[in-house]
């Protein structure tokens, strides 16, 4: 993880008054998985836009293989391999048409490209639907026939835009262990979503956007020292009293007590033994609990202490 | 070649509908051609089958079934009554004429009647004409007797009088020539051409310029001149093969090379296909279904056709329609048609100002296809908020 593969500097995309990139810098390094972890609005899809040179830009520059992105820097697109969240492939065309079709947008030599699709098709496992037509496909065959359109040409950087959206749990876990083998064979891979898990499970380095800004970048443990919260404890109690927060709330290193009738809520920053601490509250005034969760920080902690929000949209799940 | 590689093979899943419009029109014109060599612009008096029993057999009764004979097909039929009705029935005749015992005697006598017996099986309008032919031949005998001529001079002036037929000929304000069935055959060309280029030519543009696809496309090394050109070769090689194809097609109707001044309608023809062309890039800028891009051919084409003098010849249309058409290519296309294809010389000067006609109207649906794709670029851009 030595060379600098994308570096965006100082990038600034206004539609009229809208900001959609403030000031947005980032550099990717060779062999990195890259996250770039935000909700809907966030600038993701922007990002990707103006890094692709689809969209023009007020400000700042794109750097990509070391070389300055720009739309005719057809010598950079081709090195570079595109997976949207939308099955973008022929339906008059069948499989093997498709992944032949887009490969040979990159690589015109026939024997070359013969080898490389072979190969895309063996990485998709598509094997056995060659001749199918996309619309006799299922939507997770589809999304690999996607997968395998936009990397079959072995660009040394793959982009993949929410790929796992309206995907069902076994597709996206192949997707994802799909990009993790990209990865190990050599290829740098820019990853957006707004699923943290998937970022989290996935990513290397990950940079938070929200409303076009990097409020946070750095790797997964990186965040999570960034934030207050070391633990989350919660605990399943009926009856509790106001008196019995406070007290808890007075314990060391807990900065946050929350009780909604059902769970209590407990955060903690350092320590090691706040659990027991707070059980033995509990205990002193005889209150009885039921089932206890001590969580590590997620990326959801380290984005809802950063911008006060949930990260995840609900309304966009599966 | 990647994308025109792509592009014909899209086209490949388009190409039935165009080979189902060119077998109907091809088809067609074989069996115009079939029809027009059993006698094009001529007129034939319909024969009837006829049975004529003569129970009067004299001279006159004998003249009269000679008479009718002469323009009609006389049936052999035993006298009986229900031979008689199942030759009627079975349309083996159209009627059965007798002519009564004492005809010839009661002929002059304009107070006789039923000298004649006429069944029939139908009353149709040959059936009415014959009863009217009978009528008058008795009449007109009479008449000619009545004016002091003997019974036979009566008989033989009438008939003369009977035989004399009209010239009928097919009125047309345009002076054709003989060549009217490749006439027509290019005509058609101005609604078969649209339906084929449109409706094949349109949903597969459409198609490689679906928005995904082309954002895929633009992530590519290709640039997007070399797209589109590949796209506009394959375009154009399908719009030339198919006029070729018609103009071959012509050529054999024709019964060989095309010759003189027909290589004009061969060059109208050609212009006009441009016009279909651009045509359907506009229809395809909008990215409709093949149902919607079906629906809005049929509409233009058929609607040009009507208005410009296509199925209906020009010199039929009303003033006011001819100079509404003006504005449609089609009026152009088939008004250098007819002049290519009347009598005398081709104007040469009318014919440059047809074809520059119709390569205006494919200039400017090409120039609003470029139009309609730079205000939807321009539109795209602006309504591009960031959407993650």
């Amino acid at each position: 993880m030595e060379n600098t593969i994308v570096k965006i500097s100082n990038l600034v995309k206004r539609y009229g008054d809208l900001i959609a990139l403030d000031h947005l810098d980032l550099d990717i390094k060779e062999g990195e998985i890259f996250g770039l972890l935000g909700p809907n609005g966030s600038g993701k899809t922007t990002t990707i836009n103006c890094l692709l040179s689809l969209l023009s830009f007020d400000k700042g520059s794109i750097e990509i293989f070391g070389k300055e992105m720009t739309p005719v820097s057809y010598d950079i697109k081709k090195q570079i391999g595109v997976i949207m969240q939308n099955v973008a492939v022929f339906d008059q065309l069948t499989v093997y048409e498709n992944i032949d079709y887009f490969c040979g947008l990159y690589v015109s030599d026939k024997q070359k490209r013969k080898a490389l699709v072979d190969e895309a098709v063996e990485f998709a496992k598509l094997g056995d639907f060659l001749k199918f037509y996309p619309k006799k496909l299922s939507g997770g065959l589809l999304r690999r026939l996607n997968i395998a359109c936009g990397i079959a040409h072995k660009p040394k950087l793959i982009i993949l835009d929410e790929p796992t959206v309206a995907v069902d749990p076994q597709s996206r876990n192949k997707i994802l262990e799909g990009i993790k083998q990209l990865n190990s064979s050599g290829a740098t891979v820019i990853y957006t979503s707004h699923y943290m898990e998937e970022v989290e499970q996935l990513c290397t380095r990950i940079a938070i956007l929200d409303n076009g800004k990097k409020i946070a970048e750095g790797t997964k443990d990186e965040l999570k020292r960034m934030i207050k919260n070391t633990e989350t404890i919660r605990i399943e109690i009926l009856g509790l009293e106001e008196t019995h927060l406070k007290e808890i709330l007075a314990l060391p290193h807990v900065y946050n007590c929350n009780y909604d009738g059902s769970v209590l809520t407990v955060s903690c920053s350092g320590g090691k033994h706040n659990l027991i601490r707070i059980l033995g509250v509990l205990q002193e005034h005889d209150i009885a609990f039921g089932r206890v969760y001590s969580e590590l920080p997620t990326l959801n902690d380290v984005f809802l202490e950063i911008t006060g929000k949930v990260l995840r949209d609900k309304g966009n799940e599966e | 070649m990647q994308v025109f590689k792509a592009f014909l093979k899209v086209l490949k899943k388009e190409l039935p509908t165009a080979l189902i419009y060119m077998g109907v029109f091809l088809a067609i014109a074989i069996g115009f051609v079939m029809l027009g060599r059993d006698g094009d612009n001529t007129f034939e008096q319909t024969k009837l089958y006829i049975c004529i029993f003569d129970e009067d057999n004299t001279p006159q009764s004998r003249s009269l079934a000679d008479f009718i004979g002469r323009n009609n097909e006389i049936v052999e039929l035993e006298n009986d009554k229900d031979v008689i009705i199942d030759a009627l029935y079975y349309e083996r005749v159209d009627c059965v004429i007798t002519i009564k015992k004492g005809y010839s005697q009661q002929l002059a006598d304009p107070s006789a009647e039923d000298l004649i017996e006429n069944l029939k099986m139908h009353e149709g309008y040959d059936e009415a004409l014959m009863d009217m032919l009978l009528e008058k031949y008795v009449s007109t005998v009479r008449g000619y007797s009545a004016a002091g001529n003997s019974l036979d001079q009566a008989v033989s002036k009438a008939e003369a009088a009977l035989s004399d037929t009209v010239e009928v000929n097919f009125s047309s304000k345009e002076k054709k020539s003989g060549n009217t069935v490749i006439n027509a055959y290019f005509r058609y060309l101005a609604y078969i051409l649209i339906c084929v280029i449109t409706t094949t030519i349109t949903p597969v543009i459409a198609i490689m310029y679906r928005k995904d696809l082309r954002f895929r496309t633009n992530c590519s090394g290709i640039a997007p001149t070399s797209y589109t050109n590949q796209i506009i070769l394959g375009s154009a090689g399908f719009v030339a093969a198919i006029w070729l194809l018609f103009m071959v097609g012509g050529a054999v109707l024709q019964g060989g090379l095309y010759q003189g001044k027909i290589w004009l309608a061969v060059l109208n023809s050609f212009s006009y296909t441009l016009f279909a062309a651009s045509l359907a890039v506009v229809l395809a800028c909008f990215s409709l279904g093949s149902n919607a891009v079906n629906l809005i051919t049929q509409v233009i084409s058929l609607g040009m056709s009507f208005f410009c003098g296509v199925f209906v010849e020009q010199s039929m249309l009303s003033e006011n329609v001819l100079l509404a058409a003006r504005f449609l290519p089609a009026y152009w296309y088939v008004r250098a048609n007819d002049m290519i294809f009347s009598d005398g010389a081709a104007d040469l000067s009318e014919a440059a100002l047809c074809l520059v006609m119709q390569l205006a109207f494919a200039v400017s649906l090409g120039l609003l296809a470029i139009l309609i794709n730079r205000l939807r670029y321009i539109g795209g851009l602006r309504k591009k908020a960031p959407t993650a």
